[in-house]
C-alpha cells in the first residue's frame, strides 16, 4: 500500500503531505512558545526587580550571528537538492551543522558561567546600608529597585550584589569578591572581597533556575530551546549521513526532506530571535 | 493566461525551483541574511540608549518581529506558500496573541481589593 | 495482501478476534502496528480499560460521600487498621484526593479523549474521507505508544510512597509545587521523581505529545488524502468535527506543556514560576525564591482545559450526527450550518478560557469580555443541536441501539449546556464556582453526553470492525438502565450545588471543622441516593462488556454495509485490509444523500455512481 502525495504535491492543494505536517508541528511549536512567552511577561511583571544586562551580550550576540548564519546555509543546503548538485549540499549541510555545534558549546559556556557566579541579596534597606560604604569603596556594582534602569518604586526595595566566592561560605556568612560597574557581568574578581553576614542577607546562591523567577525563566526558554537545537542537529545529521542514497533514487524526496527539516531548523533560529533582546538586552 | 498561472501554482514553489534560482534568488537569500545580521546590531545598540524600559521593548520587540518576518517570509517560503498554511498559521499567531494579550490584561484589570 | 479482490459480503469474524490484514510477526500486527485500524482498536480498547478504571475510583469515591467512615464492600475487610491508605478498609483523606485527581486525569486524558479522538478519529477518519491511511501511519504509532506510556506512568504513580497526585485534576498552583514533598507532609518519605505529583506531570507531558503527533497526522489526513470528488463540502460531519477538534488540540495543548515543564521546574530544580513570595507551607516559609504567579497556570491550564471541554464534545457530535442520518433515513437538516458552527466552536473555544476564573479577582473589563466571548460560543453549540433535533422531524426512525443512545444524547447535552449558562455570567459564578452544580453541568456535558455518542459510535460501527452486529437486547438493556441512572447521579448535584455543597469536600463535608456544613446539611441526604445510582450504572454496564466481547463470536454476521448507510466507510470490505479499499473510491456526492426522490432504495451512497443525480 502507498500513502499518496508523499514527495509530489496534490494538485487541488499545491502540497505534500510532509510540508502540511511540519507547519501544523510549528504552529503548536509557535503555542509551546507563547505559553513561556507569557510566563516571561507574568514574571516579570510581577517581580520586584528584573535584571538588565545580566547576561553575556557579547556571546549572546556571537551566537545570534551563528544562528543566523546556519540559517542561511540551511537554505543554500537546500538550493543544492534543488539544483541536483549532491557535493555543494554536502558543504551547505555541514557548515549547518557546525554553526549547531558552535552555538550549543557557546551556549554550554555561558551556563558554566551562571553556575559559578554567585549572588547575593539583602534581607532589607538596613542591612544593605550596613555595607553601603564598604560597597563603594570597592567599585561594586549594586543592583537595586530604588533607583536607575531597574526602579519600580512602588515594591519592596532590593539591593543585591554578585560576585565570585573569595574564600566561600561559612557558617553565618559569606565572602564575596563584587563584580564592578565597568566590568559588567564579568571581571570584579581582582578586587577586595567582602563578608556578609547571613543574617542580613534574604537569599544567595549561584545563578542557577532557583535563584530568581528571572534565572528561572532564562534557563527554561534556552534550555528548551537548545533541545530543539540538538533535535535539528540529529535530523539534519540523519539527511547528511544518509542523503546520498536517497538523492541517487529520488533527489527531489531528498529535497522535499531537507526543506521539512529546513523549516524547523529555521522555526528554531525564529525562536532565537525573540529570546535574544528579551533574555539579554530587555 | 490565467490558466497558465494556477497550473504552474499547482506544480508548487519546489519543482519551479530552476526558474527561480535561474533569477538569482540565492543571491537575494544572501541579502536577507545580511538585512539580519544588521538588525541584530541595531537591537544590540538600542538596548544601550537612555530611553526606558518601555522603549526598549518596543524597539526590540519591533525589530525581533522584522527579523521573524523575513526569516519566516523568506527563508521559510511563507511568502509563496500555499493558502491552507496561511491560513492556519494565521489562526495560530491570533490565537498566541490571544493567550498572551488577554492573560496579560486580565492580571492588570483587577477588583478593587484584589491583587 | 493489501486490498485485492472484489467486496466480498462478511468474510470477516470467522477467526474471532483475528485480523485479515496481519502480515509479518503478531508483534508487528497487534502491538507496534502502523494500520490505522489496528492504532483505533488499541486506542478504543486502552481507553475503554482506562475509563472502566476511572469510573471504579469514582465507585470508591461515591460510597465514601454516602457512608461516610464505613470500610468499602467487597474490599474493605482486606485492609488493616494501620493501612494509610484505608485504615480499616475506610477512605483516608489522601486517599480520597488522589482518587478524585485521578478520576478527572483519567476520565478526560486517557478515556474520553484517547477513546472519541485516538480511537474513532483513527478508525473511521480515513475510511470516510476514502484514504489508505494515516498520512503518516509510523507518527500514528508512536501516538499510541506515547498514550500508553504515559497512561501507563499515570497508573504507576498509585504504588509510589504518597499515593498518586492529589491536587486535582486541575493541579493548581501553589499546592501542586508543593504536593508530595517534604515540605508539605513531612511525615512521608518521597522520592524527588517518583512521587504523584511529579509523574502525573511526566506523564501529561507524554500525553500531550501524544496528542500532538495524533493531531498532526489527522490535520494532514484530512487536507491531502481525500479521495477523489471528497469536497470539502461533501466531507461526513464527523470528519469535519474530528478536523476541529484535532486542530483544538494542535494549538490547545502546548501552554498547558509550557506550564507542566515550568511546574517540573518548580519541583524539580526548585524555581518558583508559580510559587509567590511569602509562601507558608506547613507552618514554615517556604525555601524558594518567591516571585512566580498561581494565576499564571490557571491561565495557561485553562487555555487548554477550556478548548478540552470541545475536544470532548465535537467528536461526540459528530458520531450523533452519523448515527441520526443513518437511523432517520433523512438527509442532515443544514449541513452546511453545522459545519460552520463546529468551526466556529472551535475558533471561539480559544476566547472563553478565563470564565474558568471569575473567582481570581478579575476585573469588570475582562471579566465582560469573556463572558460575552461565553455566551456567544452557546450559539454554534445549539446551532448544532437543533439542526440534529430538526433532523429527526418526519424521518422514518429505526430506533436501533445506536439510535437510542444517539437520540438521548440531544436532552442530556441540552441538560448540560442549558445548566452552563448561568455559570457563565461572573456574578452567578461566583456563588456556584466549586460546587456540584458545576460538577453536574460538566458531567452531563461527557457522561450522558459524550459517552453516550461513544457508545452509539461503539454500536454503529462495531459491524464495519467485526463483521458481525452487537446484540440489539443486551443493548437495551445497556441503555435503558444507564439513561436512568445518570440522572440519578447527575441531576440531585444541581441540588447540591444550589445548596452549596462543595466539590472537593471529603465524607461529604460532615467530618471537618466546617461552618459551612449547617447551610449545607439539607441538601446532604441526596448523596446515599447518589450513590446508589452510581453503583446500579456499574452493574448496567455488565450487558455493554458482555455484549462486546460475546458479540464478536455470537453477533449476528453482517455484509459490508448493514446499517444501508451512504458514507465511505460502508463501501470497503469487512473488516477493511490493509489499505483499506478494495476498489478505487470516488465521492459522487454529499454525505447524506437518504431518501431521495427517484430512487428505488432510500438511501445513494457516496460511492456509488449514478446517472443524472449530482451533488
Amino acid at each position: 500500500m502507498e500513502i499518496p502525495y508523499t514527495v509530489h504535491e496534490r494538485p487541488d492543494t499545491g502540497l505534500w503531505n510532509a510540508k502540511v505536517g511540519v507547519w501544523l508541528f510549528l504552529a503548536s511549536e509557535v503555542m509551546l512558545f507563547g505559553g513561556l512567552f507569557s510566563a516571561y511577561i507574568f514574571l516579570r511583571i510581577g517581580a520586584d526587580y528584573w535584571p538588565h544586562h545580566a547576561l553575556n551580550v557579547p556571546l549572546g550576540l556571537t551566537n545570534t550571528i551563528v544562528l543566523i548564519t546556519s540559517s542561511i546555509t540551511m537554505v543554500l543546503a537546500w538550493v543544492s537538492v534543488k539544483m541536483r548538485d549532491f557535493g555543494q549540499f554536502r558543504f551547505w549541510m555541514s557548515a549547518t551543522l557546525g554553526c549547531g555545534c558552535l552555538f550549543v558549546v557557546i551556549k554550554s559556556i555561558e551556563y558554566r558561567d551562571k553556575f559559578s557566579h554567585y549572588g547575593v541579596v539583602f534581607r532589607d534597606e538596613a542591612a544593605f546600608r550596613k555595607y553601603e560604604p564598604e560597597l563603594s569603596a570597592l567599585g561594586a556594582n549594586i543592583k537595586t529597585n530604588t533607583e536607575g534602569h531597574g526602579a519600580r518604586l512602588d515594591r519592596t526595595p532590593h539591593f543585591e550584589i554578585a560576585g565570585h566566592l573569595a574564600s566561600g561560605v561559612t557558617a553565618d556568612a559569606i565572602e564575596l569578591a563584587p563584580d564592578r560597574h565597568e566590568g559588567g557581568a564579568k571581571g570584579g574578581a581582582h578586587g577586595g572581597a567582602l563578608r556578609v553576614a547571613l543574617a542580613d542577607v534574604a537569599r544567595w546562591g549561584v545563578f542557577a533556575p532557583r535563584y530568581s523567577t528571572y534565572y528561572a525563566i532564562y534557563f527554561t526558554l534556552t534550555g528548551l530551546h537548545a533541545l530543539h537545537v540538538l533535535g535539528g542537529m540529529v535530523v539534519l545529521f540523519y539527511f547528511l549521513v544518509t542523503g546520498a542514497k536517497m538523492f541517487a533514487a529520488d533527489p527531489e524526496h531528498l529535497a522535499n526532506r531537507v526543506e521539512v527539516g529546513g523549516l524547523f531548523w529555521h522555526f528554531v533560529d525564529l525562536v532565537w530571535i525573540f529570546l535574544f533582546p528579551v533574555l539579554y538586552l530587555l | 493566461m490565467a490558466e497558465d498561472r494556477a497550473s504552474s501554482e499547482r506544480r508548487g514553489f519546489g519543482e519551479r525551483a530552476r526558474d527561480i534560482f535561474a533569477h538569482g534568488w540565492s543571491r537575494h537569500y544572501i541579502q536577507v541574511f545580511l538585512y539580519l545580521l544588521a538588525l541584530t546590531i541595531l537591537t544590540v545598540l538600542a538596548s544601550y540608549l537612555p530611553i526606558g524600559v518601555a522603549g526598549h521593548v518596543f524597539i526590540a520587540l519591533l525589530i525581533a518581529a522584522i527579523k521573524a518576518g523575513l526569516v519566516a517570509a523568506i527563508f521559510m517560503h511563507l511568502l509563496h506558500e500555499k493558502v491552507v498554511i496561511h491560513r492556519f498559521m494565521a489562526f495560530t499567531v491570533l490565537f498566541f496573541l490571544a493567550l498572551v494579550f488577554l492573560s496579560v490584561l486580565a492580571l492588570k484589570n483587577t477588583v478593587v481589593g484584589a491583587q | 495482501m493489501s486490498g485485492t479482490g472484489s467486496i466480498p459480503a462478511g468474510h470477516g469474524g470467522a477467526d474471532g478476534g483475528g485480523h485479515p490484514h496481519a502480515r509479518g510477526s503478531v508483534w508487528r500486527t497487534y502491538v507496534f502496528s502502523t494500520d490505522h485500524k489496528m492504532i483505533g482498536i488499541q486506542y478504543g480498547l486502552t481507553s475503554l480499560v482506562f475509563m472502566l478504571l476511572g469510573f471504579f475510583l469514582m465507585l470508591a469515591m461515591r460510597w465514601q460521600l454516602a457512608y461516610p467512615g464505613q470500610p468499602l464492600p467487597l474490599i474493605g475487610k482486606f485492609f488493616s487498621p494501620q493501612n494509610p491508605f484505608l485504615p480499616g478498609g475506610a477512605m483516608s483523606p489522601d486517599l480520597y484526593n488522589s482518587f478524585g485527581a485521578m478520576h478527572g486525569t483519567i476520565m478526560i486524558f486517557l478515556g474520553v479523549v484517547p477513546l472519541a479522538f485516538g480511537a474513532f478519529g483513527n478508525y473511521v477518519v480515513p475510511l470516510q474521507i476514502g484514504a489508505p491511511d494515516m498520512a503518516f501511519p509510523r507518527i500514528n504509532m508512536a501516538s499510541y505508544h506515547a498514550y500508553l506510556w504515559g497512561g501507563v506512568l499515570m497508573l504507576a504513580s498509585f504504588l509510589v510512597p504518597g499515593g498518586a497526585a492529589k491536587s486535582g485534576w486541575t493541579s493548581y498552583a501553589p499546592l501542586a509545587s508543593v504536593a508530595d514533598t517534604r515540605a508539605l507532609a513531612p511525615s512521608t518519605v518521597f522520592h524527588p521523581v517518583f512521587n504523584g505529583q511529579t509523574m502525573w506531570l511526566i506523564a501529561m507531558v507524554l500525553l500531550i505529545t501524544s496528542s500532538l503527533l495524533g493531531a498532526v497526522n489527522f490535520i494532514t489526513t484530512i487536507i491531502q488524502l481525500r479521495a477523489k470528488g471528497m469536497s470539502w463540502m461533501r466531507l461526513p460531519f464527523f470528519v469535519w468535527a474530528q478536523l476541529v477538534t484535532a486542530f483544538l488540540l494542535l494549538l490547545a495543548f502546548p501552554p498547558l506543556e509550557a506550564a507542566g515543564i515550568m511546574q517540573l521546574m518548580d519541583r524539580l530544580a526548585g524555581t518558583s514560576f508559580f510559587v509567590l513570595s511569602g509562601l507558608y507551607v506547613g507552618g514554615k516559609l517556604l525555601e524558594a525564591s518567591g516571585g512566580g504567579s498561581p494565576i499564571l497556570w490557571q491561565h495557561l491550564f485553562w487555555f487548554l482545559g477550556h478548548p478540552e471541554v470541545y475536544v470532548l464534545i465535537l467528536p461526540g457530535m459528530g458520531i450523533v450526527c452519523e448515527v441520526i442520518a443513518v437511523n432517520s433515513r433523512k438527509p442532515i437538516w443544514g449541513y452546511r450550518p453545522l459545519v460552520l458552527a463546529a468551526i466556529a466552536i472551535g475558533f471561539l473555544s480559544f476566547m472563553v478560557w478565563a470564565h474558568h476564573m471569575y473567582l481570581t479577582g478579575m476585573g469588570s473589563k475582562v471579566s465582560t469580555f469573556f463572558q460575552t466571548t461565553t455566551v456567544l460560543i452557546s450559539v454554534p453549540s445549539v446551532i448544532i443541536l437543533t439542526a440534529l433535533l430538526i433532523s429527526l422531524w418526519g424521518g422514518a426512525i429505526r430506533f436501533t441501539t445506536p439510535m437510542l443512545f444517539a437520540a438521548a444524547f440531544i436532552p442530556m447535552f441540552g441538560l448540560g449546556g442549558l445548566t452552563g449558562l448561568p455559570l457563565a455570567f461572573n456574578a452567578i459564578d461566583l456563588a456556584l464556582h466549586d460546587t456540584y452544580y458545576v460538577i453536574g453541568h460538566f458531567h452531563y456535558v461527557v457522561a450522558p453526553g459524550t459517552i453516550f455518542a461513544l457508545f452509539a459510535g461503539i454500536y454503529h460501527w462495531y459491524p464495519k470492525i467485526t463483521g458481525r452486529r452487537m446484540s440489539e437486547f443486551l443493548g437495551r438493556v445497556h441503555f435503558w438502565p444507564s439513561l436512568v441512572c445518570m440522572n440519578g447521579i447527575f441531576l440531585p448535584m444541581f441540588l447540591q450545588g444550589m445548596a452549596g455543597v462543595h466539590r472537593r469536600w471529603y465524607d461529604g463535608g460532615g467530618t471537618i471543622a466546617n461552618p459551612t456544613y449547617e447551610l449545607v446539611r439539607g441538601a446532604i441526604h441526596w448523596n446515599e441516593f447518589m450513590s446508589i445510582s452510581a453503583f446500579l450504572l456499574a452493574a448496567a454496564q455488565v450487558p455493554f462488556i458482555v455484549n462486546l466481547f460475546v458479540s464478536l463470536w455470537r453477533g449476528e454476521r453482517v455484509g459490508d454495509n448493514p446499517w444501508e448507510a451512504t458514507t465511505l466507510e460502508w463501501a470497503a470490505p469487512t473488516p477493511p485490509p490493509h489499505g483499506n479499499f478494495a476498489m478505487p473510491v470516488e465521492a459522487h456526492r454529499g454525505p447524506y444523500e437518504y431518501s431521495v426522490p427517484g430512487h428505488e432504495r432510500d438511501f445513494l451512497p457516496q460511492w456509488e455512481a449514478v446517472k443524472g443525480s449530482g451533488t
